[in-house]
């Protein structure tokens, strides 16, 4: 039982650290991407406020759920892993 | 200082290598020829090759362990323990060693009609230090030439190159992101201040220069 609370918590806090980085690597990315969109649709209007909303825009959509994977893809995998080494 | 880095390199190579080939599955095609429990007792260095206490099937590091034997097709011999790993490392999550030591007692087979399986197991053997792989399955075989595509291994070593190429991307973008702009807000402020610094002291030559 302590190993499976072990477990537990080792994974859930590699998972976190992976999404919290996850995280903030995509939305990096989707600022870079905004920023060169602005500057391909001719630079009008203020910068900031273009990224800004571009980035509102993005946490509002689907795309940052997705990052929720990080914690059920290893789970699935998890569950296949156990299933395959005792039941197969 | 090229010795020095290749060394350094070579060594984390081999320590990766020797590491994933410890733990990841291994297939050996096999016939099982006896099986048998025995007393261990695990101390020293060597205990790292063996299951840790406190998987539910034992509490102390002086406990019965079972062995699968084996022999291969070229007529070596090899011998396998069965621990399960619960839920410690490796993450293999095995809890069934008891079923798996009824599959190898069931398949054991004599020479002259000889039943190959292949033995699913991770670790070494090692005759010095008394090191045995794990097995983890057992899957009867058609015969002892066939050939078996690592598919776990495959999918875990892509996934865990994946893994390593994000964490460089995230790396990389960091840097480019956060850190590089940080350097270059350094860097204009020492220059300004050199220029402030060059132009003081113009100031104070100019003092004597009068």
């Amino acid at each position: 039982m302590l190993g499976f609370l072990r477990f537990l918590i080792i994974g859930f806090v590699v998972m976190t650290l992976f999404y919290g980085l996850l995280t903030v690597y995509v939305r990096s990315l989707t600022r870079e991407r905004l920023e060169e969109d602005w500057e391909k649709e001719g630079s009008i209007g203020e910068r900031d406020a273009y990224v800004e909303e571009g980035i509102k825009a993005y946490e509002r959509s689907f795309r940052p759920k997705l990052l929720l994977l990080v914690y059920i893809l290893p789970l699935i995998v998890f569950a296949a892993i156990f299933y395959v080494t005792n039941f197969l | 200082m090229r010795y020095v880095k290749w060394t350094l390199i070579a060594l984390i190579v081999l320590i990766v290598g020797g590491f994933a080939h410890y733990t990841l599955p291994q297939h050996d095609i096999v016939r099982i020829v006896n099986t048998y429990e025995e007393r261990q007792d695990i101390s020293g260095w060597t205990t790292m090759f063996w299951q840790e206490a406190g998987n539910g099937t034992a509490n102390q590091q002086s406990r019965d362990v079972q062995f699968i034997q084996a022999v291969r097709p070229n007529g070596k011999s090899i011998v396998y323990r069965n621990e399960d790993t619960g839920w410690g490392w490796p993450p293999y999550f095995k809890f069934d060693t008891a079923n798996l030591y009824t599959e190898a007692n069931d398949s054991i087979s004599t020479r002259a009609a000889p039943e190959w399986v292949s033995v699913t197991h991770y670790g070494w053997r090692s005759e010095l230090l008394s090191v045995f792989p794990n097995a983890m399955g057992i899957k009867p075989v058609a015969g002892p030439d066939v050939t078996i595509i690592p598919w776990a291994n495959i999918i875990i070593l892509t996934v865990l190159f994946l893994f390593v190429v994000t964490l460089y991307r995230m790396w990389q973008q960091f840097r480019q992101r956060t850190i590089e702009p940080l350097v270059d807000d350094v860097e204009d402020v020492l220059e300004l201040a050199d220029e402030k610094k060059d132009s003081a002291v113009d100031k104070v030559k100019g003092w004597f220069r009068r």
